[in-house]
């Protein structure tokens, strides 16, 4: 008889997710889905609100990524006021854009996926937490808080506090930078090389432990989109948008300028268990156009990082996976990747020398009653998209955040893991951490929310399809 | 005398009171409203011996800062307990085996600092019964209420601490474990 397993919910994710998995009469999995049981409904309740007060409000979309929804905000705002923030400005958005991509990536890899990867998917849950992380791997985990405090610290020098800083607006930045915040960041650079130096180290102690992992975490051939430079360096904040295929070969790409027509690639579909949408390819259609973004799908759209020791170890990373890995499980490498280009490209940026220039905001009116805001996030590209009145009001906005890119790849990705590993007839904790696992290696953001009032329990229950309940597993 | 996140610093002060919460959950800001409230009460010769500081939520990189003093107040609204009530307790570091996401509770912050960079600063949790946590930036009347209480009590227990060595903020109106009512 038909039986169901569900995960419900999800951990070591920000948000609420369940997880579901059909079995056949054999015990054998046909089918898993990844279902978002959130709903936060931003972009109907900003209308009316003020294009001004779009970058502020989209910031609470996110206690994680509050800056990403920042920056797309507030280039969806340039673009309404047809303005070309000053150059000092743009690279100020830079660093704190950077900046938020360090301390995020440092977070999903060090504290949420790490206790995977150094315990082992089977290790024992009383253990395989952050924890026995504290205990087992001290040095390993400071790494990883001094890396966010990095992160973090510099979003609080900018903007005033680390989480949904005001400091970004339309037009530019509301303050300049000073030397005494310049030298200070600066001198921190050193340490976080270090540190980010040493993670990778020791990644590489225990990347190749996990072959059956890096073969079925979420490892088919797809799409990938990501900014690229004008020249195809890895890029951030702005540039040409670029979809590749499984062999990193240019499919379609959207200038900035172009940007506003995203809808001639991006199509989005919703489906009935999730509220989070499903955007897909348009010219493949759906569910074919499936792609990735976030971490991987940079490297794999980049033609190189563009900072010296981030070069490197994108050399040793193509070297052992090719050009194209195909395997989500390289996410985390990835992630460590970007740690440390963002280091580097911090230290560039604070280096030039109009950074301390004090002309960084561009005022007008709005130009247009429409505008996109493309950026990378931590977790891929973010899309804003608003439609004003002629009283400057928003009548309209859609976003495509980066965890809704990767809708798609993470429901085949589970069920890929589910058919790999799950056996019906016999449940093991390991078993569901994997299918688990591999949603962790996008890092998704559910919630973005920063008013948790309690810790969801992992609860999962093997059941007929009557309802009986024939097993379960519970993780308080 | 009062901090904001930016202000974070290597601290040689004695207390770090953090109150944390969301000032757009109406009551769910009620730490960051003792706190600013409690600043105004002290007088700014205490900066060097107390440091206040508000934040959204608790996150890892706090552990760093806290290992650095010798007694922290964590300040937060509470569903558990009646509107208005306040309740004071002594924590001690133990793994509460929870699973983690992107927020960190008390606990494990202490216990990162402990495990991670060998301190072990006394610590407390102060927490506010909240009445709503709806979206707004006002607090509710007994929330509000217990925003005076609280400081007040803290601001007596900073002084105790100053003039005689001695700070025992569970003690309060006789009672260790919940201590105010509305």
């Amino acid at each position: 008889m038909p039986q169901t397993i569900t995960i419900d919910g999800v951990t070591r994710i920000e948000g609420h997710a369940k997880i579901t998995i059909q079995l056949d009469d054999a015990g054998k999995v046909y089918d898993a889905q990844f279902h978002v049981t959130q709903f936060r409904g931003f972009e109907k309740f900003v209308q009316g609100r003020p294009l001004t007060e779009m970058p502020g409000i989209m910031a609470r979309i996110c206690g994680i990524c509050p800056v990403s929804h920042l920056m797309a905000a507030a280039k969806a705002c340039d673009d309404i006021l047809a303005v070309q923030i000053p150059p000092t400005a743009e690279k100020l958005r830079r660093i704190m854009n950077l900046a938020q991509m360090i301390q995020s990536h440092a977070l999903s890899f060090f504290h949420l996926s790490s206790p995977d990867l150094l315990f082992g998917m089977d290790g024992d849950p009383k253990q395989r937490n952050i924890f026995g992380l504290i205990r087992d791997h001290p040095d390993f985990a400071r790494d990883g808080i001094m890396l966010r405090k990095f992160g973090q610290d510099i979003i609080a020098k900018l903007g005033g506090k680390k989480i949904h800083p005001a400091w970004v607006v339309p037009g530019g930045v509301n303050a300049p930078l000073t030397e005494e915040v310049q030298d200070s960041i600066l001198k921190e650079v050193p340490a976080a090389i270090e540190r980010i130096d040493r993670a990778l180290d020791y990644f590489h102690q225990i990347e190749g432990r996990y072959p059956a992992e890096e073969d079925a975490f979420a490892n088919f051939p797809t799409l990938f989109a990501g900014l690229v430079t004008a020249d195809g360096l890895l890029e951030h904040y702005h540039g040409p948008l670029k979809f590749v295929d499984q062999d990193a070969s240019l499919v379609a790409e959207l200038s900035p300028a172009d940007q506003r027509h995203y809808g001639s690639l991006i199509g989005e579909a919703v489906e009935k268990y999730s509220y989070l949408k499903f955007p897909y390819f348009k010219p493949r259609g759906y569910p074919d156009g499936i792609y990735r973004v976030g971490p991987l799908a940079r490297l794999i759209v980049a033609e190189r990082c563009g900072t010296r020791r981030a070069d490197m170890e994108l050399g040793a990373f193509r070297t052992r996976l090719g050009r194209s890995p195909q395997s989500s499980f390289h996410y985390h490498w990835a992630r460590l990747i970007e740690i440390l280009y963002g280091i580097e490209m911090i230290q560039r940026l604070l280096q030039f020398p109009d950074i301390l220039n004090t002309h960084i905001r561009a005022r007008a009116r709005p130009n247009r009653l429409e505008g996109v805001g493309v950026s990378e996030a931590p977790r891929g590209t973010l899309i804003h998209h608003y439609k004003i009145d002629d009283n400057g009001l928003i009548q309209w906005a859609n976003l495509i955040i980066a965890t809704g890119h990767n809708n798609l790849a993470m429901n085949r990705g589970v069920r890929q893991v589910a058919e790999r590993f799950v056996d019906g007839n016999k449940l093991q904790e390991g078993m569901l951490n994997r299918v688990e696992a591999v949603i962790r290696c996008f890092d998704p953001c559910l919630s973005c929310s920063t008013h948790a009032l309690g810790q969801m329990p992992l609860r999962i229950e093997l059941c007929k399809a009557d309802g009986e309940v024939c097993d379960v597993l519970q993780r308080d | 005398m009062y901090c904001r996140e930016t202000d974070l610093q290597p601290a040689d002060a004695e207390l770090l009171m953090i109150g944390y919460g969301n000032s757009l959950r109406t009551d769910d800001g009620v730490g960051p409203a003792v706190v600013q409230r409690l600043s105004d009460l002290l007088p700014s010769q205490y900066s060097g011996f107390v440091e206040m500081m508000t934040c959204l939520q608790l996150t890892p990189e706090l552990a760093a800062h806290i290992a650095s003093f010798r007694r922290v107040v964590f300040i937060d609204a509470s569903v558990a307990i009646p509107a208005g009530r306040i309740a004071i307790n002594r924590m001690e570091c133990e793994e509460s085996g929870a699973q983690l996401g992107h927020y960190f509770t008390p606990g494990i912050l202490l216990i990162l600092a402990a495990s991670v960079f060998g301190a072990s600063p006394q610590a407390w949790t102060a927490a506010v019964g909240c009445q709503s946590t709806d979206i707004g930036d006002q607090l509710t009347p007994k929330v509000i209420a217990a925003v005076e209480r609280l400081a007040r009590h803290l601001f007596r227990c900073v002084t105790g601490l100053i003039d005689t060595g001695v700070f025992s903020p569970e003690m309060f109106e006789g009672s260790n474990v919940a201590v105010g009512s509305e």
